[in-house]
């Protein structure tokens, strides 16, 4: 396989992968760009990998994560503010329900976040999110059910990442 | 409806609205481009110098009476008063990826050895059919020590050619000749699990490659310890 046929296969996967992560078009590309620049480095080791689209899946949570630590310093990692939801009609609470639930995402720690996307989005299960991290399984089901009650409870602001 | 399932929907709901991947390929090359030419200027500034220089065994270093060669010692000679000192020092618009350290050689780099320059020809980490220019020499060394990389007696590695400054009209040029002893540092140019392939010395920044110091030694060693 080259380099490029396997950015016509596996670059959208990635690509979507970064938007759910970042929630930004421009952050997204930039992100998977810079994960497959990674990955063309290493090719000849990539290719032979067992699996070439979880070393380049691992590189871009990594890059997305290492991204964050430099941006995070406690306040909202996304551009996401509470609201004051005005009242609806019932058919609108659907929606006024996933915009809640969308900012309470918002708020997560970087790390809390990613495993609720790699969870609930990529369909990983925990072993495979430990390797896209580069943590441990447990690790991985502590912070999946943190990040699970906290959007149960909107208490995100005592959430605290576990390492 | 569960959050799980809520996630979910959500999660797809977003991924729907990603970008095109259509600039995908395109960008990655750039970002690799990119960083080879940030890499290059972490070694040594962009290589688009002149480099008319002479290089004979026997040559005054630098051109001029204020960079005499001492007397050789058993595996080379050093210029007097440079012993230890980087081969060549950046200028103020050359910017560094790495600060030099005895440790950040033997964990960050592919090679490091102690070696006296034999011959300098054409440049050995040009791969076939890459487009990016490389105005460096390829400088054969007996080697006299390995700390790092490698095992045989000879090694041929790129270097900057002699006279060349890191940044345009900054900086002091590196200067060598066949019988100049070095410590030098580097990797493999294009990556791989062959720490020798493609070898290109890494210089500027405080150091990677200097004139061969015993203190300097000594701290290669110590660090590869």
């Amino acid at each position: 396989m080259t380099f490029e046929s396997f950015v016509e296969q596996q670059g959208s996967a990635l690509l979507r992968l970064a938007f759910v992560l970042t929630g930004n078009h421009h952050e997204a590309e930039d992100l998977t760009q810079t994960a497959l620049a990674d990955v063309y480095r290493h090719w000849r080791k990539v290719s032979a990998a067992r699996s070439p689209e979880a070393y380049a899946r691992r590189v871009l949570v990594n890059g997305f994560l290492s991204h964050l630590r430099r941006r995070w310093t406690g306040e909202r990692a996304v551009d996401v503010v509470d609201r004051d939801l005005p009242p609806v009609a019932d058919h609108a609470a659907g929606v006024v329900e996933r915009e809640a639930l969308r900012a309470r995402v918002a708020k997560l720690p970087p790390r809390a976040r990613t495993v609720v996307v790699l969870r609930f989005w990529a369909d990983l299960d925990d072993d495979a999110i430990a390797e896209a991290m580069g943590t441990t399984a447990s690790t991985v089901r502590v912070t999946a059910a943190r990040a699970l009650a906290a959007l149960r409870s909107d208490g995100t602001a005592d959430l605290e990442e576990a390492r | 409806m569960s959050t799980e399932q809520q996630l979910a929907e959500l999660f797809d709901e977003q991924a729907r609205q990603a970008p095109a991947p259509d600039a995908l390929l395109d960008g990655a090359l750039r970002k690799v481009r990119t960083r080879r030419r940030r890499l290059a200027a972490a070694v040594g500034g962009t290589a688009v110098l002149s480099a008319a220089v002479v290089l004979a065994a026997g040559l005054s270093l630098g051109g001029g009476p204020s960079a005499p060669i001492a007397g050789p010692s058993p595996s080379g000679t050093v210029p007097a008063g440079r012993a230890g000192q980087p081969i060549a020092v950046a200028g103020v618009s050359t910017s560094c990826v790495y600060a030099y350290s005895p440790e950040l050689v033997t964990e960050k780099l592919d090679f490091a050895f102690d070696g006296t320059v034999v011959s300098v020809g054409a440049p050995v980490s040009q791969r076939p059919g890459d487009p990016l220019p490389w105005d460096y020499a390829g400088v054969t060394f007996r080697v006299n020590e390995w700390f790092k990389g490698g095992s045989g007696d000879r090694i041929t590695v790129d270097l900057p050619r002699s006279g060349q400054r890191l940044s345009e009209g900054e900086g002091s040029p590196s200067e060598y000749a066949p019988g100049t002893r070095l410590l030098v540092s580097g990797m493999a140019r294009w990556g791989g699990s062959n720490p020798l392939a493609y070898p290109v010395a890494w210089f500027g920044c405080g150091g990677f490659t200097l004139y061969y110091g015993d203190s300097v030694a000594d701290s290669w060693r110590a660090a590869n310890n």
